[in-house]
């Protein structure tokens, strides 16, 4: 009896990275770091600050020690991570005496000593995104960790955005933590608690809640329209609980959310009409009940003025951790600002990732792409440093064959 | 989409001050015992120390300072004349400025307010300043006007053709801030200031009315920032670049409103 070959499972991701530093005349500014762990499914994107000395050092060292950051409690791991960089800096405000050229006036000379000293308080800076990859049963388990202005996605084959740190909407915007606590405006759900919802049916049939949501005609068959009952207040994923600063949903009872059909949840009883599920926080969850953070689901916001970055926010726990479900096809991108600056939207960041597939994975014409990149983000607000992790199942010949993602 | 450009090397931010050195500039700031020029010069040198840090990067164990900031400064009274040698990067801005002890050289000499023939030099200087490739695809110059007094003359006319110049990124910016005059708008301090967005709030004064309209509507690039930056943290969107100076504090802040360009340059 013949073998059927196609029958593949995916068991591991495997990455591409795309690096490109920013080049104008002779200078290189070179401050980004992107590797992939493969055999520790690990990913991590760095990207040193301009106006702090020393910062592609303290971006190398932040993604040299990535893998370390998920082999224990992450928050003592970050700042591990942190006080290294901190170390750094304080060997080298001891051992460093930048001074202003001679040539200058001596009271511009007091000046730029006093511009230089302030800028060594704050030498080896970085922003970080990293994240582990695992397989949870036929699911795809993901650890993220994040500082800063750096950015995580998960999409589906077919262009589907499930999550993104990148938007407006509530669920990306981080909101003091809680826990579990009522508030007048309602009950906060944030990564690692559980609620009890009603499944009030398929979202195919709530075409206005859906061009609400943001969400595609064609992807309507991929969600249920669902409505929080309650707080599961004994499930608490103490992963979660370092974070001073963490994605949440601000529910009252009847709320409607939209959940993506692959987070199953524990579904519980109910009555013949009724369908009752225990979900756990995602960050693909969306609440159609805001209807600006629906809107801007897919639109990228801009940066305010100022990033997090390591060591220092870091160290105030002001980073995310959270630990995510997704079907196990999903894709992934960890990037840096210098990637999608130079995007307005996930629909046109998808249509390059599709148009430039081919090229990418096979090697061909990167030159060329990496040109384009730079001139892109030239056009929509200066050019940068630029690097990318896009992260996908390992790929089998069936998925060779059908040419997808 | 405009108002996205970052400040850098490559696309330097550009500044034109227009600053009022009239007779009145001798008097004193309100609620303080030192002449209006001076409280002026030293904010002004708080923020030309700002842009110089931002051009300024450490390197090893040397410093490099990068033009990201361009100044041209035009003083006023009667007449306008121009400060230094005209257009300056930001390390010889701050160069001239330190050198001549922290000052512009005003000190309330020039006479009247002729505030029309003044933007006409900033205008006649900016004309030719965004085609040239070094500020063409740049973030937009404002022209940060400070006065407290009457203009003899009306700068309408002018102020509207200053803001159709534009780069690629958009179209100048004009800034103008009013020492000492009375307006209807209610707050208390930088931090609780909502920003003018309605005519009516600038008041019945004809020239808080013209100064208000030739003022540019805020951009939300520079509103994210000063909101960001704790400069306006309160300021509503949609407003104008029209600020009413009635405290020494309001003036520190409204004069950092010329470090809010640009979307952000690397942090």
């Amino acid at each position: 009896m013949s073998k059927t070959i196609n029958e593949h499972k995916i068991h591991t991701h495997e990455a591409l990275v795309l690096f490109s530093p920013l080049v104008h005349g002779e200078e290189v500014k070179n401050q980004d770091r992107a590797i992939w762990y493969g055999s520790q499914q690990v990913a991590c994107v760095c990207d040193g600050v301009t106006s702090s000395p020393c910062s592609e050092q303290a971006a190398e060292l932040s993604a040299v020690c990535s893998p370390a950051l998920f082999k224990g409690p992450i928050r003592e791991r970050l700042h591990m991570v942190c006080d290294l960089l901190l170390s750094r800096r304080q060997e080298y405000l001891a051992k460093s005496h930048t001074e202003a050229p001679d040539d200058t006036s001596p009271v511009m000379q007091k000046l730029l000593n006093e511009i230089i000293q302030e800028k060594k308080q704050v030498a080896f800076q970085t922003t970080l995104v990293a994240a582990q990859f695992s397989r949870d049963q036929d699911d795809t388990r993901v650890h993220l960790v994040k500082c800063g202005d750096s950015a995580f996605i998960a999409f589906s084959p077919d262009g589907e955005l499930l999550a993104t740190t990148l938007t407006d909407s509530i669920a990306s915007k981080p909101q003091p933590r809680s826990g579990s606590s009522c508030y007048t405006q309602g009950v906060s759900f944030v990564p690692g608690t559980q609620i009890l919802v009603r499944i009030e049916g398929d979202l195919a049939d709530h075409a206005p809640m859906a061009r609400k949501a943001g969400i595609k005609k064609r992807h309507l068959s991929n969600w249920l329209v669902s409505s929080f009952v309650e707080h599961c207040p004994d499930q608490h994923d103490l992963t979660h609980t370092h974070v001073i600063s963490s994605p949440s949903l601000a529910l009252r009872q009847g709320d409607i959310l939209l959940i993506p059909k692959y987070l199953y949840g524990t579904e519980l009883s109910g009555d013949e009409q009724q369908h009752y599920r225990c979900l756990t926080y995602s960050t693909a969850i969306r609440s159609p009940g805001n209807a600006m953070s629906c809107k801007r689901f897919e639109s990228f916001s801009q940066n305010g003025s100022a990033t997090k970055v390591l060591p220092d926010h870091g160290h105030n726990d002001e980073f995310e951790s959270i630990i995510d479900t997704y079907p196990a096809d999903t894709h992934f991108i960890l990037c840096s600002d210098g990637f999608h600056g130079g995007f307005v939207n996930w629909s046109q960041m998808f249509r390059w990732l599709n148009r430039n597939r081919s090229s990418l994975l096979n090697n061909v014409d990167i030159p060329e792409i990496l040109t384009g990149l730079h001139q892109n983000l030239s056009e929509h607000g200066g050019d940068d440093d630029i690097s990318m992790i896009w992260i996908y199942p390992h790929r089998t010949p069936q998925s060779e064959n059908n040419n997808v993602f | 989409m405009s108002y996205e450009q970052k400040i850098s090397r490559t696309k330097p931010g550009l500044i034109v001050l227009v600053l009022d050195d009239s007779g009145s500039m001798s008097d004193k700031l309100a609620g303080t015992s030192d002449q209006r020029y001076k409280w002026v010069e030293r904010y002004f040198n708080i923020i030309l120390n700002l842009l110089l840090s931002r051009s300024t990067e450490v390197k090893g164990d040397g410093s490099v300072i990068k033009p990201r900031y361009y100044v041209y400064v035009i003083t006023y009274g009667t007449q306008p004349q121009v400060w230094a040698k005209g257009e300056m990067d930001i390390e010889t801005a701050v160069k001239n400025f330190t050198q001549a002890g922290g000052s512009f050289k005003l000190g309330g000499r020039l006479g009247g307010t002729n505030a029309q023939q003044a933007l006409t030099e900033a205008y006649n200087y900016l004309q030719k300043a965004v085609k040239d490739s070094k500020f063409s695809d740049s973030f937009p110059p404002m022209v940060f006007h400070l006065t407290d007094g009457e203009s003899h003359t009306d700068a309408s006319g002018i102020a509207q053709k200053i803001m159709q110049l534009s780069t690629s990124d958009g179209n100048a910016l004009m800034v103008n801030a009013y020492i000492g005059t009375k307006t209807a708008l209610n707050y208390q301090s930088p931090d609780d200031f909502p920003g003018y967005v309605d005519v009516s709030e600038a008041g019945r004064s004809q020239d808080n009315i013209r100064l208000f309209n030739m003022s540019s509507t805020v951009p939300d690039t520079i509103e994210t920032n000063l909101k960001t930056e704790g400069i306006f943290p309160q300021l509503r969107p949609g407003g104008r670049l029209f600020f009413d100076v009635r405290t020494k504090e309001m003036l520190k802040h409204v004069i950092q409103v010329i470090g809010s360009m640009g979307s952000r340059m690397a942090r």
